[in-house]
């Protein structure tokens, strides 16, 4: 065999060998059925040693060592047991994200997956929100962290109901991490549900009178601050206006709506008059001017923001905060004013589906009825409006009132 | 004369079969990492990135070490060190010529793997920043301040031995960074010791600054500057020794 035959003998040895081990690696491979990794936390340093140990990868490191503890996620999921070997008391997932924080402090998931185990899987919800914490410090820019943290003091310890005030600061705190102006009127838009929902006064008005003076008047963020401040007096004003009301009707006779009612008013009860089943109401709501009812609602002077002034050192009833009258249906105390604000503010939405109609058809609607036919939701409007098509918007036209909205910017009127 | 003994170097280096085949697996590497990306639930943009700055320090060393333990000993080998020496050429030229030499290959090929990298990044729709190209440049310093290290111990061991003890320096260069917030734990002269034997290690820390760029965080110019002093002080020291050792040997 001459050496050219035993250099091509070997090359087609090599070949063919090279060829039926990548087939037998490949076979693996295609006849393998998924398997769902599942494993405990064998390896767990220290996060001082995990520092020194990655040698000045420790991003790298910290994101592989991750990658490879879903399967411990797996064997959570599936045994719910978190304890782990080592001296320390701590569970595995609450050494493994020290670890990894610490390795890395401004990767956003991990802050997110700690939460999620610890919260979702293994109820620690304490700790879970000890390691939210921690990344809101360390991210601050993180809006998701940020929501996942609120969502978890409003969720699992009620600190809205709880501890409003505390609340109210943490979601101060969250506003003022925020750089981006959208990402700020979220916060407000938080801050705003959640102020409805717990507080019973105007403990957020000095906030919301912060924010005025710092946003731009005719700005889209001084629009909005301007209708959340009408929209927090108007809540205020009509509650106080409701309890006026009902020591006015219970003074003469009224039955109290609720226990809250009768506690209030049990001095200004009259045993001898006849009880009234339904009512009584006055015909004018000027007619809860009255000022033993006042002094009994206000011992220490009329609040400056409530819905009472004075004038001329006589009572008088204000308009709502839009400029309106008040009005009453039966014990409830409307704001003609906010239901206008709220339907101005459906309108917008109104004319994006109007534009997507338009966009459907390939024309635009003649008339609010055509529109109508053809899929647009017409809302209720209150108060007398009326809605009309002008040109390719929705508008609505409201009767003219004489009362002019309180002026904000200087101070409520 | 430094600059002939620093071109035919650099060429040399370039040439070889270690450089080229590292530069390869880099690639490779890179176009690897975006399946570490996938598989970690998130965009993997971050990721990637990581592994890729990862990487380019751990190949850069990894050439440093094998092409500067290789360099003298090669000459040895070879002969081709007495045809030099027989020159009326001093030693120090010869090494500094060496090592700038060496310096220029594994600059190009820094240079080359970070713009790989980063146009493997934009491909991949990752952010990449002017802070990406900083930790770039200094992940370059920490390989050349490697390539010095690998330098010195050739002067002082075998090639093998010079090799195993650079990577040892790589280890130990990163981790006395973290050493001072855990030198605490120690007292009285235990502390002094390792206070001591961690200061005789370059902080190949300093130039770690790829963990934090990735996420954009600045490097303020005096920082900056201030690393690139460190490092070139410490190639300064590490050739100055070399040359203190070569002159004295007995080849």
């Amino acid at each position: 065999m001459n050496a050219r035959l035993r250099g091509i003998m070997l090359g087609l040895s090599i070949v063919i060998g090279a060829v039926g081990l990548v087939g037998w690696n490949s076979s693996r491979f295609l006849t393998a059925k998924p398997v769902i990794r599942s494993k405990n936390l064998d390896f767990l340093p220290a996060p001082e040693t995990a520092r020194v140990l990655a040698f000045g990868h420790t991003n790298t490191l910290a994101k592989l060592r991750w990658i490879d503890s879903f399967a411990y996620f797996q064997y959570q999921l599936d045994r719910k047991d978190d304890r782990v070997a080592g001296g320390s008391s701590s569970g595995g997932f609450t050494r493994l994200y020290e670890t990894l924080i610490d390795l890395d402090p401004q990767f956003e998931p991990f802050y997110e997956h700690a939460a999620l185990n610890l919260s979702g899987v293994l109820s620690q919800h304490g700790t879970a929100l000890a390691f939210l914490l921690r990344g809101t410090q360390e991210i601050p820019r993180s809006t998701s962290l940020w929501r996942n943290t609120v969502v978890t003091l409003k969720t699992f310890f009620q600190w809205d109901v709880r501890h409003p005030e505390p609340f109210d600061a943490f979601l101060a705190a969250w506003e003022q991490a925020e750089k981006d102006p959208d990402a700020k009127r979220m916060v407000w838009d938080w801050k705003r549900q959640f102020g409805f929902g717990s507080f019973t006064g105007l403990e957020q008005l000095p906030y919301w009178l912060t924010q005025l003076q710092t946003s731009t008047p005719g700005s889209s963020s001084g629009d909005y601050v301007e209708g959340t401040i009408r929209d927090l007096l108007t809540r205020y004003g009509a509650r106080e206006l409701e309890s006026l009301l009902a020591t006015w009707r219970i003074a003469r006779g009224g039955i109290p709506a609720t226990r809250a009612e009768l506690v209030q008013n049990l001095t200004v009860m009259d045993p001898l008059k006849p009880v009234v089943m339904d009512g009584p109401y006055p015909s004018d709501l000027s007619r809860l001017l009255d000022p033993k009812l006042i002094l009994h609602r206000y011992p220490k002077g009329l609040p400056p923001y409530g819905p009472i002034g004075e004038a001329d050192g006589r009572l008088m009833l204000k308009t709502d905060p839009y400029g309106i009258p008040w009005q009453r249906e039966a014990n409830k105390i409307i704001s003609r004013g906010q239901l206008r604000a709220r339907l101005n503010a459906q309108i917008g939405g109104l004319n994006a589906q109007l534009l997507e109609l338009a966009q459907r058809h390939g024309s635009w609607p003649k008339t609010l009825e055509e529109a109508q036919t053809l899929g647009l939701n017409l809302p209720v409007v209150p108060d007398g409006g009326q809605l009309r098509l002008d040109d390719r918007q929705v508008v609505v036209d409201w009767p003219v009132e004489p009362g002019a909205p309180w002026v904000l910017r200087s101070g409520a009127k | 004369m430094i600059r002939i003994i620093a071109w035919a170097t650099c060429r040399e280096a370039v040439r070889s079969r270690t450089f080229l085949l590292l530069l390869a697996v880099y690639l490779l590497g890179v176009l690897m990492s975006r399946i570490v990306g996938w598989i970690s639930a998130t965009d993997g943009n971050i990721i990637t990135t990581d592994v890729v700055f990862s990487l380019q320090s751990i190949m850069g060393v990894l050439v440093a070490v094998a092409t500067g333990t290789a360099l003298v000993h090669v000459e040895i080998q070879q002969k081709t060190l007495y045809t030099v020496l027989s020159r009326p050429l001093p030693r120090w030229q010869f090494v500094l010529g060496k090592y700038l030499g060496l310096c220029l290959a594994l600059a190009a090929g820094q240079i080359a793997m970070l713009l790989i990298g980063l146009i493997y990044l934009l491909l991949t729709g990752a952010e990449v920043h002017q802070w990406l190209v900083v930790a770039g440049l200094l992940t370059i310093v920490e390989v050349l301040v490697m390539a010095a290290v690998s330098l010195c111990w050739t002067a002082l061991s075998s090639p093998l031995l010079a090799a195993v003890l650079g990577l040892a320096t790589y280890a130990l260069g990163h981790a006395v960074h973290s050493l001072p917030g855990l030198v605490h734990h120690l007292k009285g002269w235990q502390q002094t010791i390792a206070i001591t034997l961690a200061s005789l290690i370059p902080d190949l820390g300093q130039f770690a600054f790829r963990n934090e760029a990735v996420y954009r965080t600045p490097l303020p110019l005096d920082d900056l500057l201030m690393r690139l002093v460190y490092g070139g002080l410490w190639c300064t020291l590490l050739v100055v020794i070399t040359v203190a050792v070569v002159r004295r040997k007995q080849l």
